[in-house]
Protein backbone atom coordinates (compact mmCIF):
# COMPACT_ATOMS: atom_id res chain seq x y z
CA UNK A 1 0.00 0.00 0.00
CA UNK A 2 2.64 2.52 1.12
CA UNK A 3 6.40 2.34 0.67
CA UNK A 4 9.03 4.72 1.96
CA UNK A 5 12.39 4.30 0.32
CA UNK A 6 15.43 5.92 1.98
CA UNK A 7 13.72 9.23 2.67
CA UNK A 8 15.62 12.21 4.08
CA UNK A 9 13.62 15.10 5.50
CA UNK A 10 14.89 18.39 6.84
CA UNK A 11 13.24 20.82 9.17
CA UNK A 12 14.96 24.07 8.36
CA UNK A 13 18.62 23.17 8.66
CA UNK A 14 18.25 20.13 10.87
CA UNK A 15 18.41 16.76 9.23
CA UNK A 16 15.49 14.96 10.90
CA UNK A 17 14.89 11.81 8.85
CA UNK A 18 18.14 10.19 7.82
CA UNK A 19 17.18 7.54 5.33
CA UNK A 20 13.92 5.99 6.51
CA UNK A 21 12.72 2.88 4.71
CA UNK A 22 9.46 1.27 5.67
CA UNK A 23 6.28 -0.25 4.35
CA UNK A 24 2.60 -0.32 5.27
CA UNK A 25 0.77 -3.32 3.80
CA UNK A 26 -2.96 -3.31 3.05
CA UNK A 27 -5.52 -4.00 5.82
CA UNK A 28 -2.98 -3.98 8.56
CA UNK A 29 -1.81 -1.88 11.45
CA UNK A 30 1.81 -0.90 11.19
CA UNK A 31 3.22 0.86 14.20
CA UNK A 32 6.05 3.33 14.29
CA UNK A 33 7.45 3.35 17.81
CA UNK A 34 9.93 5.72 19.33
CA UNK A 35 10.50 8.29 22.02
CA UNK A 36 9.72 11.97 21.67
CA UNK A 37 11.72 13.91 19.12
CA UNK A 38 12.92 10.88 17.17
CA UNK A 39 11.22 11.87 13.92
CA UNK A 40 7.93 10.00 14.10
CA UNK A 41 5.70 12.99 13.38
CA UNK A 42 8.13 14.15 10.72
CA UNK A 43 7.72 10.76 9.05
CA UNK A 44 3.94 11.21 9.05
CA UNK A 45 4.26 14.76 7.72
CA UNK A 46 6.63 13.59 5.01
CA UNK A 47 4.12 11.00 3.84
CA UNK A 48 1.16 13.38 3.68
CA UNK A 49 3.34 16.01 2.03
CA UNK A 50 3.30 18.71 4.70
CA UNK A 51 7.11 18.53 4.90
CA UNK A 52 8.25 16.94 1.63
CA UNK A 53 11.41 14.86 1.85
CA UNK A 54 14.50 16.19 0.08
CA UNK A 55 15.76 12.76 -0.92
CA UNK A 56 14.22 9.33 -1.35
CA UNK A 57 10.90 8.12 -2.70
CA UNK A 58 7.43 7.60 -1.30
CA UNK A 59 5.06 5.36 -3.21
CA UNK A 60 1.35 4.95 -2.55
CA UNK A 61 -0.45 2.14 -4.37
CA UNK A 62 2.57 1.95 -6.64
CA UNK A 63 2.41 5.64 -7.61
CA UNK A 64 5.28 7.97 -6.76
CA UNK A 65 3.82 10.71 -4.54
CA UNK A 66 7.09 12.32 -3.43
CA UNK A 67 6.91 16.08 -3.68
CA UNK A 68 3.22 16.28 -4.51
CA UNK A 69 1.30 18.99 -2.63
CA UNK A 70 -0.40 17.70 0.52
CA UNK A 71 -3.92 18.20 -0.79
CA UNK A 72 -3.22 15.98 -3.82
CA UNK A 73 -1.72 13.25 -1.66
CA UNK A 74 -4.76 13.38 0.61
CA UNK A 75 -7.06 13.20 -2.42
CA UNK A 76 -5.36 9.98 -3.51
CA UNK A 77 -6.68 8.31 -0.37
CA UNK A 78 -4.43 9.13 2.57
CA UNK A 79 -5.95 10.73 5.66
CA UNK A 80 -4.30 12.25 8.71
CA UNK A 81 -5.31 11.99 12.35
CA UNK A 82 -2.80 14.49 13.65
CA UNK A 83 -1.02 14.74 16.95
CA UNK A 84 -3.03 16.93 19.31
CA UNK A 85 -6.19 16.21 17.22
CA UNK A 86 -6.23 19.70 15.66
CA UNK A 87 -10.00 19.97 15.60
CA UNK A 88 -11.22 23.08 13.79
CA UNK A 89 -12.23 25.13 16.80
CA UNK A 90 -14.74 27.47 15.24
CA UNK A 91 -16.61 24.64 13.49
CA UNK A 92 -19.32 22.47 14.97
CA UNK A 93 -18.77 18.73 15.25
CA UNK A 94 -20.88 18.13 12.15
CA UNK A 95 -19.06 20.84 10.20
CA UNK A 96 -15.74 19.29 11.16
CA UNK A 97 -16.97 16.03 9.71
CA UNK A 98 -18.40 17.29 6.45
CA UNK A 99 -15.72 19.87 5.56
CA UNK A 100 -13.37 17.38 3.94
CA UNK A 101 -15.90 14.85 2.70
CA UNK A 102 -15.04 12.99 -0.49
CA UNK A 103 -17.25 10.57 -2.35
CA UNK A 104 -16.53 6.96 -1.53
CA UNK A 105 -18.28 3.67 -2.19
CA UNK A 106 -21.47 4.78 -0.47
CA UNK A 107 -21.61 7.80 -2.70
CA UNK A 108 -23.65 10.04 -0.45
CA UNK A 109 -22.58 12.42 2.28
CA UNK A 110 -25.51 11.48 4.51
CA UNK A 111 -24.61 7.78 4.37
CA UNK A 112 -21.00 8.44 5.27
CA UNK A 113 -22.06 10.73 8.09
CA UNK A 114 -24.39 8.05 9.45
CA UNK A 115 -21.55 5.55 9.29
CA UNK A 116 -19.35 7.80 11.44
CA UNK A 117 -22.22 8.38 13.87
CA UNK A 118 -22.68 4.61 14.14
CA UNK A 119 -19.00 4.18 14.89
CA UNK A 120 -18.93 7.03 17.44
CA UNK A 121 -22.50 7.66 18.65
CA UNK A 122 -21.38 10.45 20.96
CA UNK A 123 -20.51 12.55 17.91
CA UNK A 124 -24.13 12.44 16.83
CA UNK A 125 -25.25 13.68 20.22
CA UNK A 126 -22.71 16.49 20.04
CA UNK A 127 -23.14 17.23 16.35
CA UNK A 128 -24.27 20.84 16.82
CA UNK A 129 -21.70 21.67 19.49
CA UNK A 130 -18.53 23.56 18.79
CA UNK A 131 -15.48 21.36 18.31
CA UNK A 132 -13.57 23.16 21.03
CA UNK A 133 -16.03 22.17 23.76
CA UNK A 134 -15.45 18.42 23.43
CA UNK A 135 -13.50 16.31 25.89
CA UNK A 136 -10.14 14.93 24.82
CA UNK A 137 -11.62 11.53 23.97
CA UNK A 138 -14.47 13.04 21.98
CA UNK A 139 -12.01 15.23 20.10
CA UNK A 140 -9.99 12.14 19.23
CA UNK A 141 -13.10 10.38 17.95
CA UNK A 142 -13.91 13.47 15.93
CA UNK A 143 -10.39 13.56 14.50
CA UNK A 144 -10.72 9.93 13.43
CA UNK A 145 -14.25 10.50 12.09
CA UNK A 146 -13.10 13.56 10.18
CA UNK A 147 -10.33 11.50 8.55
CA UNK A 148 -12.75 8.67 7.70
CA UNK A 149 -15.12 11.12 6.02
CA UNK A 150 -12.56 11.52 3.22
CA UNK A 151 -13.02 7.80 2.48
CA UNK A 152 -9.31 7.03 2.70
CA UNK A 153 -7.49 3.77 2.07
CA UNK A 154 -4.66 4.62 4.42
CA UNK A 155 -4.93 6.48 7.71
CA UNK A 156 -1.94 8.02 9.43
CA UNK A 157 -2.59 8.24 13.18
CA UNK A 158 -0.20 10.29 15.24
CA UNK A 159 -0.35 9.28 18.93
CA UNK A 160 -4.13 8.92 19.06
CA UNK A 161 -4.15 7.78 22.70
CA UNK A 162 -2.08 10.65 24.06
CA UNK A 163 -3.57 12.09 27.22
CA UNK A 164 -6.74 9.97 27.22
CA UNK A 165 -8.40 8.10 30.08
CA UNK A 166 -7.92 4.30 30.11
CA UNK A 167 -11.60 3.50 29.39
CA UNK A 168 -11.61 5.77 26.36
CA UNK A 169 -8.30 4.32 25.19
CA UNK A 170 -9.89 0.88 25.27
CA UNK A 171 -12.88 2.10 23.30
CA UNK A 172 -10.84 3.83 20.60
CA UNK A 173 -8.55 0.81 20.54
CA UNK A 174 -11.50 -1.39 19.61
CA UNK A 175 -12.64 1.04 16.94
CA UNK A 176 -9.21 1.10 15.34
CA UNK A 177 -9.30 -2.69 15.23
CA UNK A 178 -12.72 -2.60 13.55
CA UNK A 179 -11.38 -0.18 10.97
CA UNK A 180 -8.51 -2.48 10.16
CA UNK A 181 -10.87 -5.43 9.76
CA UNK A 182 -12.98 -3.40 7.36
CA UNK A 183 -9.94 -3.27 5.07
CA UNK A 184 -8.30 -0.02 6.03
CA UNK A 185 -4.52 0.30 6.28
CA UNK A 186 -3.27 2.15 9.31
CA UNK A 187 0.08 3.62 10.18
CA UNK A 188 0.08 4.27 13.90
CA UNK A 189 2.67 6.39 15.59
CA UNK A 190 3.14 5.53 19.27
CA UNK A 191 5.43 6.24 22.19
CA UNK A 192 3.94 3.56 24.36
CA UNK A 193 5.29 0.08 23.70
CA UNK A 194 2.39 -1.70 25.42
CA UNK A 195 -0.11 0.08 23.24
CA UNK A 196 1.87 -0.85 20.17
CA UNK A 197 2.11 -4.47 21.20
CA UNK A 198 -1.64 -4.73 21.62
CA UNK A 199 -2.55 -3.26 18.26
CA UNK A 200 0.17 -3.72 15.74
CA UNK A 201 0.74 -6.36 13.11
CA UNK A 202 4.21 -5.08 12.39
CA UNK A 203 6.45 -2.69 14.28
CA UNK A 204 9.18 -0.27 13.29
CA UNK A 205 11.26 1.35 15.97
CA UNK A 206 12.74 4.74 15.30
CA UNK A 207 15.69 6.37 16.96
CA UNK A 208 17.21 9.72 15.95
CA UNK A 209 15.68 9.75 12.49
CA UNK A 210 16.56 6.16 11.62
CA UNK A 211 14.73 2.85 11.78
CA UNK A 212 16.76 0.78 14.23
CA UNK A 213 14.54 -2.25 14.46
CA UNK A 214 11.66 -3.83 12.58
CA UNK A 215 9.72 -7.00 13.04
CA UNK A 216 6.44 -8.62 13.95
CA UNK A 217 5.01 -8.40 17.44
CA UNK A 218 6.27 -11.85 18.38
CA UNK A 219 9.76 -11.11 17.17
CA UNK A 220 9.72 -7.88 19.12
CA UNK A 221 8.64 -9.54 22.36
CA UNK A 222 11.74 -11.73 22.24
CA UNK A 223 14.20 -8.89 21.95
CA UNK A 224 15.11 -7.74 25.46
CA UNK A 225 17.25 -4.81 24.42
CA UNK A 226 14.26 -3.15 22.75
CA UNK A 227 12.76 -2.66 26.17
CA UNK A 228 15.85 -0.73 27.20
CA UNK A 229 15.61 1.45 24.17
CA UNK A 230 12.04 2.26 24.99
CA UNK A 231 12.02 2.66 28.73
CA UNK A 232 9.52 5.18 29.87
CA UNK B 1 -30.31 68.45 19.93
CA UNK B 2 -33.77 67.36 18.82
CA UNK B 3 -34.92 63.78 18.52
CA UNK B 4 -35.29 64.09 14.77
CA UNK B 5 -31.67 65.17 14.45
CA UNK B 6 -30.52 62.33 16.66
CA UNK B 7 -32.43 59.83 14.55
CA UNK B 8 -30.83 61.26 11.46
CA UNK B 9 -27.38 61.06 13.00
CA UNK B 10 -28.07 57.44 13.93
CA UNK B 11 -29.09 56.64 10.36
CA UNK B 12 -26.03 58.47 9.07
CA UNK B 13 -23.84 56.49 11.43
CA UNK B 14 -25.34 53.20 10.30
CA UNK B 15 -25.06 53.98 6.60
CA UNK B 16 -21.46 55.15 7.00
CA UNK B 17 -20.69 52.15 9.16
CA UNK B 18 -22.11 49.70 6.62
CA UNK B 19 -20.04 51.35 3.90
CA UNK B 20 -16.96 50.73 6.02
CA UNK B 21 -18.14 47.17 6.57
CA UNK B 22 -17.88 46.47 2.83
CA UNK B 23 -14.17 47.19 3.12
CA UNK B 24 -13.49 45.78 6.52
CA UNK B 25 -15.20 42.44 5.82
CA UNK B 26 -12.76 41.66 3.01
CA UNK B 27 -9.80 42.95 4.98
CA UNK B 28 -10.73 40.77 7.94
CA UNK B 29 -11.37 37.60 5.92
CA UNK B 30 -8.15 37.98 3.93
CA UNK B 31 -6.24 38.40 7.17
CA UNK B 32 -8.02 35.50 8.82
CA UNK B 33 -7.26 33.11 6.01
CA UNK B 34 -3.87 34.31 4.78
CA UNK B 35 -2.38 36.26 7.72
CA UNK B 36 -1.92 39.16 5.34
CA UNK B 37 -3.15 42.69 5.93
CA UNK B 38 -3.91 43.85 2.41
CA UNK B 39 -2.75 47.46 2.39
CA UNK B 40 -4.05 47.85 -1.18
CA UNK B 41 -7.58 47.35 0.07
CA UNK B 42 -8.31 51.09 0.16
CA UNK B 43 -7.06 51.29 -3.43
CA UNK B 44 -9.69 48.75 -4.47
CA UNK B 45 -12.27 51.10 -3.00
CA UNK B 46 -10.88 54.19 -4.75
CA UNK B 47 -10.30 52.47 -8.11
CA UNK B 48 -13.77 50.97 -7.85
CA UNK B 49 -15.21 54.46 -7.54
CA UNK B 50 -13.20 55.73 -10.55
CA UNK B 51 -14.12 52.73 -12.66
CA UNK B 52 -17.76 53.23 -11.67
CA UNK B 53 -17.53 56.84 -12.81
CA UNK B 54 -16.14 55.78 -16.19
CA UNK B 55 -18.87 53.19 -16.66
CA UNK B 56 -21.59 55.67 -15.71
CA UNK B 57 -20.21 58.17 -18.26
CA UNK B 58 -20.29 55.60 -21.03
CA UNK B 59 -23.50 53.79 -20.22
CA UNK B 60 -25.43 56.13 -17.95
CA UNK B 61 -26.28 53.21 -15.73
CA UNK B 62 -25.41 53.33 -12.04
CA UNK B 63 -26.17 49.65 -11.59
CA UNK B 64 -23.95 48.62 -14.47
CA UNK B 65 -21.24 50.72 -12.84
CA UNK B 66 -21.79 48.96 -9.53
CA UNK B 67 -21.51 45.46 -10.98
CA UNK B 68 -18.89 46.29 -13.60
CA UNK B 69 -16.48 48.09 -11.27
CA UNK B 70 -16.79 45.36 -8.66
CA UNK B 71 -16.16 42.60 -11.20
CA UNK B 72 -13.20 44.40 -12.77
CA UNK B 73 -11.61 44.98 -9.38
CA UNK B 74 -12.13 41.36 -8.34
CA UNK B 75 -10.27 40.42 -11.53
CA UNK B 76 -7.42 42.70 -10.46
CA UNK B 77 -7.56 41.06 -7.03
CA UNK B 78 -7.24 37.63 -8.62
CA UNK B 79 -4.26 38.74 -10.71
CA UNK B 80 -2.59 40.34 -7.70
CA UNK B 81 -3.01 37.24 -5.57
CA UNK B 82 -2.22 34.52 -8.06
CA UNK B 83 0.64 36.21 -9.90
CA UNK B 84 2.36 38.09 -7.09
CA UNK B 85 1.32 37.21 -3.54
CA UNK B 86 1.37 33.48 -4.21
CA UNK B 87 5.05 33.48 -5.05
CA UNK B 88 5.67 34.80 -1.52
CA UNK B 89 3.59 32.02 0.05
CA UNK B 90 4.06 31.76 3.83
CA UNK B 91 6.20 34.92 3.89
CA UNK B 92 3.47 37.09 5.37
CA UNK B 93 5.56 40.18 6.06
CA UNK B 94 6.85 40.25 2.50
CA UNK B 95 3.30 39.85 1.28
CA UNK B 96 2.11 42.82 3.33
CA UNK B 97 4.97 44.93 1.93
CA UNK B 98 4.01 43.83 -1.58
CA UNK B 99 0.43 45.01 -1.06
CA UNK B 100 1.82 48.34 0.18
CA UNK B 101 3.77 48.66 -3.06
CA UNK B 102 0.63 47.90 -5.02
CA UNK B 103 -1.23 50.63 -3.10
CA UNK B 104 1.31 53.22 -4.33
CA UNK B 105 1.18 51.94 -7.88
CA UNK B 106 -2.63 52.09 -7.86
CA UNK B 107 -2.54 55.64 -6.50
CA UNK B 108 -0.17 56.77 -9.27
CA UNK B 109 -2.27 55.07 -11.92
CA UNK B 110 -5.36 56.85 -10.61
CA UNK B 111 -3.62 60.21 -10.58
CA UNK B 112 -2.28 59.61 -14.09
CA UNK B 113 -5.63 58.56 -15.55
CA UNK B 114 -8.03 60.81 -13.67
CA UNK B 115 -5.92 63.70 -12.32
CA UNK B 116 -6.00 65.23 -8.87
CA UNK B 117 -9.44 66.86 -8.83
CA UNK B 118 -12.00 65.28 -6.54
CA UNK B 119 -14.91 63.81 -8.46
CA UNK B 120 -18.35 62.76 -7.45
CA UNK B 121 -20.49 59.96 -8.82
CA UNK B 122 -24.04 60.91 -9.85
CA UNK B 123 -26.80 59.22 -7.91
CA UNK B 124 -29.33 57.15 -9.81
CA UNK B 125 -32.10 59.66 -10.58
CA UNK B 126 -34.95 57.79 -8.93
CA UNK B 127 -33.04 57.71 -5.64
CA UNK B 128 -32.29 61.45 -5.74
CA UNK B 129 -35.02 62.28 -3.26
CA UNK B 130 -35.59 62.70 0.42
CA UNK B 131 -38.06 61.40 2.92
CA UNK B 132 -39.36 63.25 5.90
CA UNK B 133 -38.31 62.00 9.34
CA UNK B 134 -40.05 64.00 12.09
CA UNK B 135 -39.76 67.13 10.03
CA UNK B 136 -36.18 66.62 8.89
CA UNK B 137 -35.29 65.63 5.35
CA UNK B 138 -33.29 62.41 4.97
CA UNK B 139 -31.93 61.33 1.58
CA UNK B 140 -33.49 58.12 0.25
CA UNK B 141 -30.09 57.21 -1.17
CA UNK B 142 -28.67 56.75 2.33
CA UNK B 143 -31.60 54.57 3.24
CA UNK B 144 -30.89 52.39 0.20
CA UNK B 145 -27.25 52.26 1.27
CA UNK B 146 -28.32 50.86 4.61
CA UNK B 147 -30.54 48.23 3.01
CA UNK B 148 -27.81 47.24 0.55
CA UNK B 149 -25.20 47.01 3.28
CA UNK B 150 -27.41 44.85 5.46
CA UNK B 151 -28.28 42.59 2.50
CA UNK B 152 -24.60 42.07 1.72
CA UNK B 153 -23.81 41.40 5.36
CA UNK B 154 -26.57 38.79 5.40
CA UNK B 155 -25.33 37.21 2.16
CA UNK B 156 -21.80 37.01 3.54
CA UNK B 157 -23.09 35.47 6.74
CA UNK B 158 -24.97 32.81 4.77
CA UNK B 159 -21.89 32.13 2.63
CA UNK B 160 -19.68 31.68 5.69
CA UNK B 161 -22.08 29.86 8.00
CA UNK B 162 -24.32 27.83 5.72
CA UNK B 163 -22.21 26.64 2.79
CA UNK B 164 -19.40 24.11 2.55
CA UNK B 165 -17.16 26.83 1.07
CA UNK B 166 -17.79 28.88 4.19
CA UNK B 167 -17.01 25.95 6.45
CA UNK B 168 -13.71 25.44 4.66
CA UNK B 169 -12.85 29.14 4.94
CA UNK B 170 -13.57 29.12 8.68
CA UNK B 171 -11.54 25.92 9.07
CA UNK B 172 -8.70 27.65 7.20
CA UNK B 173 -8.79 30.53 9.67
CA UNK B 174 -8.23 27.94 12.45
CA UNK B 175 -5.63 25.69 10.87
CA UNK B 176 -4.54 25.99 7.23
CA UNK B 177 -2.14 23.07 7.27
CA UNK B 178 -4.83 20.72 8.53
CA UNK B 179 -7.19 21.93 5.78
CA UNK B 180 -4.62 20.91 3.15
CA UNK B 181 -4.12 17.57 4.85
CA UNK B 182 -7.88 17.05 4.43
CA UNK B 183 -7.37 17.11 0.66
CA UNK B 184 -8.43 20.69 0.05
CA UNK B 185 -6.44 23.03 -2.15
CA UNK B 186 -6.49 26.05 0.13
CA UNK B 187 -4.70 28.25 -2.39
CA UNK B 188 -7.88 28.32 -4.45
CA UNK B 189 -9.64 29.72 -1.42
CA UNK B 190 -6.91 32.33 -0.96
CA UNK B 191 -7.54 33.57 -4.50
CA UNK B 192 -11.29 33.41 -4.03
CA UNK B 193 -11.29 35.38 -0.81
CA UNK B 194 -9.01 37.98 -2.38
CA UNK B 195 -11.39 38.33 -5.31
CA UNK B 196 -14.34 38.63 -2.94
CA UNK B 197 -12.54 41.27 -0.86
CA UNK B 198 -11.74 43.33 -3.95
CA UNK B 199 -15.31 42.92 -5.20
CA UNK B 200 -16.81 44.21 -1.96
CA UNK B 201 -14.36 47.11 -1.67
CA UNK B 202 -15.03 48.30 -5.23
CA UNK B 203 -18.74 47.84 -4.66
CA UNK B 204 -18.36 50.09 -1.63
CA UNK B 205 -16.43 52.61 -3.72
CA UNK B 206 -19.31 52.97 -6.17
CA UNK B 207 -22.01 52.95 -3.48
CA UNK B 208 -20.16 55.58 -1.46
CA UNK B 209 -19.25 57.55 -4.61
CA UNK B 210 -22.29 59.86 -4.64
CA UNK B 211 -21.64 60.82 -1.01
CA UNK B 212 -17.88 60.74 -0.49
CA UNK B 213 -16.77 61.07 -4.10
CA UNK B 214 -13.32 59.94 -5.13
CA UNK B 215 -9.87 61.54 -5.26
CA UNK B 216 -6.23 60.49 -5.00
CA UNK B 217 -5.54 60.00 -1.31
CA UNK B 218 -8.99 58.62 -0.58
CA UNK B 219 -7.45 55.15 -0.86
CA UNK B 220 -5.27 55.66 2.21
CA UNK B 221 -7.90 57.63 4.12
CA UNK B 222 -10.44 54.86 3.75
CA UNK B 223 -7.81 52.18 4.40
CA UNK B 224 -7.01 53.77 7.76
CA UNK B 225 -10.71 53.80 8.64
CA UNK B 226 -11.08 50.16 7.63
CA UNK B 227 -8.01 49.30 9.70
CA UNK B 228 -9.57 51.13 12.65
CA UNK B 229 -12.67 49.01 12.16
CA UNK B 230 -10.78 45.73 12.23
CA UNK B 231 -8.69 46.83 15.19
CA UNK B 232 -11.86 47.71 17.08
CA UNK B 233 -13.93 44.74 15.94
CA UNK B 234 -11.24 42.09 15.75
CA UNK B 235 -9.77 40.20 12.81
CA UNK B 236 -10.52 36.88 11.18
CA UNK B 237 -14.29 36.90 11.55
CA UNK B 238 -17.34 38.55 10.04
CA UNK B 239 -19.02 39.56 13.30
CA UNK B 240 -15.97 41.60 14.34
CA UNK B 241 -15.86 43.92 11.34
CA UNK B 242 -19.66 44.19 11.30
CA UNK B 243 -20.02 45.57 14.81
CA UNK B 244 -16.70 47.39 14.50
CA UNK B 245 -17.97 49.18 11.39
CA UNK B 246 -21.21 50.21 13.04
CA UNK B 247 -19.32 51.46 16.08
CA UNK B 248 -16.76 53.41 14.05
CA UNK B 249 -19.58 54.77 11.86
CA UNK B 250 -21.34 56.03 14.98
CA UNK B 251 -18.22 57.47 16.57
CA UNK B 252 -17.36 59.25 13.34
CA UNK B 253 -20.81 60.81 12.75
CA UNK B 254 -21.61 61.58 16.38
CA UNK B 255 -18.08 62.82 16.97
CA UNK B 256 -18.48 65.27 14.12
CA UNK B 257 -21.89 66.37 15.38
CA UNK B 258 -21.13 66.73 19.08
CA UNK B 259 -17.41 67.44 19.31
CA UNK B 260 -16.58 68.98 15.94
CA UNK B 261 -13.29 70.29 17.30
CA UNK B 262 -12.07 66.77 18.01
CA UNK B 263 -13.53 65.10 14.92
CA UNK B 264 -10.06 64.09 13.71
CA UNK B 265 -9.12 62.16 16.80
CA UNK B 266 -12.34 60.59 18.14
CA UNK B 267 -11.85 57.37 16.18
CA UNK B 268 -8.26 56.99 17.26
CA UNK B 269 -9.11 57.61 20.89
CA UNK B 270 -11.71 54.83 20.70
CA UNK B 271 -9.20 52.60 18.93
CA UNK B 272 -6.51 53.20 21.55
CA UNK B 273 -8.94 52.51 24.40
CA UNK B 274 -10.03 49.22 22.88
CA UNK B 275 -6.44 48.18 22.19
CA UNK B 276 -5.57 48.84 25.81
CA UNK B 277 -8.46 46.92 27.31
CA UNK B 278 -9.08 44.24 24.67
CA UNK B 279 -6.04 43.79 22.41
CA UNK B 280 -7.71 41.19 20.18
CA UNK B 281 -10.58 43.56 19.38
CA UNK B 282 -14.12 43.37 20.65
CA UNK B 283 -14.97 40.15 18.79
CA UNK B 284 -11.58 39.05 17.50
CA UNK B 285 -10.34 35.59 16.69
CA UNK B 286 -8.90 34.19 19.91
CA UNK B 287 -5.22 33.56 20.05
CA UNK B 288 -4.53 29.87 19.62
CA UNK B 289 -3.14 28.46 22.82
Amino acid sequence: MLQLDEIHTYYGDSHILQGVTMEVPQSSITTLLGRNGMGKTTTIHSIIGLIPPKKGKIKFKGVDITGLPAYQIAQMGIALVPQGRRIFRSLTVKENLIMGWRRGKEGKLENDLERIYDLFPILKERSQQSGQHLSGGEQQMLAIGRALMTNPELILMDEPFEGLAPTIIKDIHRKIFELKNSGLSILLVEQNIHMALKLADYVYIMNKGRIIYEGTINQLKGVEEIKYLLTF
Amino acid sequence: METSQIIIQILNGISYGLLLFLLAAGLSLIFGLMNVINLAHGSYYMLGAYLGLVIIRHTGSFFLALGGAALLMSLIGIIMESLFLRSLYKRELDQVLLTFGFAYIFMDIARWLWGGTPRSLPKPLFLDNSINILGEAFPIYRLVMIITGLTIALALWILLEKTRTGIIIRAGVNDKEMVTAMGINIKLYFTGIFALGAFLAAFGGVIGGPIIGTYPGLDFEILVLALAVVVVGGLGTLKGPFWGSILIGFIETFGKAFFPNYALVTIYVAMALILIFKPTGLLGKEESS
